[in-house]
């Protein structure tokens, strides 16, 4: 349990593209328990603040606060965020297992420890008979729950999920989404997540992140600015 | 349609690869009047060939591995491009700085090894570059997230999946240093520093003709360099079959300016590949420079030289791209497989197999002693046949795509005819692929000594062919000028049309 909020202060970022300067600004903050919806246009660089937040952008200015914690220079390794990237990014070659295990074994769990754990938290899931399979086999609705396992078992202190259903036919989205709020259920930790859909939104999140548009398309914002 | 494609390439197979290695196996192991013996001089051959290989794959692998390693983060297609050139970097160039090396030292082992590991290890150095870029970014990022450190990332997830593709490039290079013709027969010295591939030459062309050792030389290289090249295949990349394509990967929001342009290490490279052609030069004074061009210019047995070599290479690329054909639109993951054999075979083996299966019998069309143009074109062909297949492929690929295939539709929609519509539509990629390989083709057909002097005759005297005599003769000077004039073609032939779009 924490009880940290997590803050992102005068985020902005720019590159030139043809059109023009393109910006992105954010100013926002996640409190415990929050579940915050990116929920913006295609194209208005909610996964370049995402990925900024997960530690994997640089060249942007800003800040990024877990509670008192300045985290902007700290590598992403050593951010304890949970992060579910859009196409999951599952090692394909490792089992379910061998996968939601990994996050423990770099946190120096032992391997029977880290086995029962991962192991109890598929079971969580309906999976324990897929922890033996290979990822890349599994069908698309069991890589999004491995993926959400991953990133979840061993206790990060944010989640960030980037169009965690987007991949998702319309009963497994809908599966999905009640998997994630029992997930979130046993956790009370800031969630930010990315999606395109309204249905998303209204099911999953407890609010959205404020965002605004400039007309030219150049210029996007989130949050209170 | 496509079982007539099927079959045009299966009896392309038989008749241009599996019937001379067939001949070539049985002349190896059959026995004659006198009873089966092994040929005295295979193993002390065999023994010097596996260790000039080793060595020169060995240096290969530390200098490629490097420079790959440094290289990575400027990967580009024209870097790419420049590091697949050495492919079309004919052999006969570096013999040259070979030489140089040679006086330093001595002939045999040491230039021999400096030579194939300049050629190689650029093949290296791409499928190091080529590993690592294509390691999956979002493996790397997924296990950051997790809490994986550098060495942990490194030793469970990118060395995995690099080290299969090595393994590959690197059997690639060790095949490739065994077959070696050109190199070892010009740097090795003679017959203390031979090898399975330039005794192959000496049983046939040499003093006495020994057609059985010839084959038991050319059996056991095929081993020797296909061996690697089947264990290493055979080692899977780590989830590469795994890998959902059919996902999308996140937005595309990537900020351009992060990207690398630096064009230094494209130029440190264009620096690598003009270095032999300039070394050529070192030593030899401007005004015998320009005697040795007039004497060139001036001679007729080099300007018909000169035009039967450019025939054959032209006719090479032709036979290339007409063989492969049939392979790549066959559709059919075991005949495209098939043609890879080349990949395991040298020149001089398929050679010594034609020589055997066609200038003799029923099936006669070589004329061992007058030489055969013929066949120098035909067996460059079957040489070329799995880089024409790397060049083309693709192309017929693409044209599977939707969008490839709506381009078509819309063209028919617009009154074309289907011909039409396939010239106006496709013919522009296959125009490209085409132009793109011949020119390569071109170059490696030109400079190829192995071919070029076991078909030869007198009457057939080739550029590669007065090379070698000049450099036999002691003519360093007149040879270094001749091979300076190769390699400013082979330049020129790779620039015309470069970048055409």
């Amino acid at each position: 349990m924490t009880d940290k909020s997590l803050i992102v202060r005068g985020f902005e970022t720019k590159y030139p593209t043809a059109a023009g300067e393109f910006k992105i600004k954010a100013d926002f903050k996640i409190d415990p328990g929050e579940r915050v919806a990116l929920f913006a246009p295609s194209g208005s660089g909610k996964t370049t603040l995402l990925r900024w937040m997960a530690g994997f952008e640089s060249g942007a200015r800003g800040e990024l606060l877990f509670g008192d914690e300045n985290l902007t220079q700290t590598r992403p390794e050593k951010r304890e965020f949970g992060v579910v990237f859009q196409d999951y990014a599952l090692f394909p070659h490792w089992t379910a297992l061998e996968n939601v295990a990994f996050g423990l074994e770099m946190r120096g769990a032992s391997r029977s420890d880290r086995e029962k754990t991962a192991l109890d938290f598929l079971d969580k899931l309906h999976l324990r008979n897929r922890a033996k399979t290979a990822v890349g086999l599994l069908s698309g609705g069991e890589k999004q729950r491995v993926a959400l396992a991953r990133a979840l078992v061993w206790g990060p202190k944010v989640l960030l999920l980037d169009e965690p259903f987007a991949a998702l036919d319309l009963a497994s989205r809908m599966k999905a989404r009640e998997t994630v709020l029992e997930l979130l259920s046993h956790t009370h930790v800031p969630l930010l997540f990315i999606t395109h859909e309204a249905d998303d939104v209204k099911k999953v999140a407890t609010r959205t992140l404020e965002y605004s548009g400039s007309d030219d398309g150049l210029t996007h914002r989130f949050g209170k600015i | 349609m496509r079982i007539i494609r099927n079959l045009i390439a299966l009896v392309l197979f038989f008749f241009l690869i599996a019937i001379p290695l067939a001949v070539l196996g049985d002349r190896a192991f059959g026995t004659t009047e006198l009873g089966f013996h092994l040929h005295p001089l295979l193993r002390p051959t065999l023994l010097f060939t596996v260790i000039q290989a080793t060595l020169s794959l060995v240096a290969s692998l530390i200098l490629g591995g490097v420079v790959g390693v440094l290289l990575t983060r400027y990967d580009s297609p024209r870097l790419r491009g420049l590091l697949f050139a050495s492919f079309s970097l004919p052999a006969l160039a570096i013999v040259g700085l070979g030489f140089k090396v040679a006086r330093l030292t001595e002939f045999g082992m040491t230039p021999i090894v400096f030579a194939h590991t300049y050629l190689n290890a650029p093949w290296i150095a791409l499928a190091v570059i080529e590993a690592r870029a294509s390691f999956p970014k979002a493996w790397e990022e997924s296990a950051r997230s997790l809490g994986a450190n550098p060495a942990t990332r490194f030793f469970r997830l990118e060395l995995p999946w690099v080290a299969p593709r090595v393994a590959l490039a690197a059997a690639q290079v060790f095949a490739l240093c065994v077959m070696s013709f050109t190199l070892v027969f010009l740097l090795g010295g003679g017959p203390a520093s031979g090898t399975l591939e330039t005794e192959i030459y000496s049983q046939v062309k040499g003093a006495g003709l020994d057609l059985s050792g010839a084959s038991q030389f050319a059996v056991v290289q095929i081993l020797l360099s296909a061996l690697p090249l089947a264990l290493a295949s055979m080692v899977m990349v780590p989830g590469a079959d795994l890998i959902d394509t059919s996902l999308s990967s996140s937005e595309s929001e990537a900020n351009p300016s992060t990207l690398k342009t630096n064009k230094l290490p494209i130029k440190a490279v264009g620096i690598y590949y003009a270095l032999p052609l300039f070394g050529l030069l070192v030593g030899i004074s401007p005004r015998n420079f320009i005697n040795q061009l007039s004497v060139f210019f001036t001679s007729v047995e080099f300007w018909s030289a000169l035009g039967l070599t450019a025939l054959i290479a032209l006719g090479s690329s032709l036979a290339a791209v007409l063989i492969s054909l049939p392979f790549v639109t066959a559709k059919s993951k075991w005949l495209r497989s098939i043609a890879a054999f080349p990949l395991g075979i040298s020149p001089l083996v398929l050679s010594l197999g034609f020589l055997l299966a066609y200038s003799k019998g029923v099936a006669a069309w070589i004329d061992p002693f007058e030489g055969s143009v013929t066949a120098m074109i035909l067996l460059h062909g079957v040489m070329l046949l799995p880089l024409s297949i790397r060049f083309l492929l693709p192309v017929v690929n693409a044209a599977e795509y939707p969008a490839r295939k709506n381009l078509l539709f819309a063209a028919r929609t617009l009154g074309a005819t289907p011909t039409q519509a396939w010239i106006k539509t496709e013919g522009p990629f296959w125009v490209r692929a085409v132009n793109d390989f011949s020119r390569i083709a071109f170059i490696w057909s030109f400079a190829d000594l192995a071919v070029l002097s076991f078909f030869g005759s007198e009457k057939l005297v080739t550029i590669p062919l007065i090379i070698s005599r000049l450099y036999s003769r002691y003519e360093f000077d007149a040879a270094s000028v001749l091979l300076f004039l190769v390699a400013l073609l082979s330049v020129f032939i790779l620039m015309i049309g470069r970048g055409r779009k």
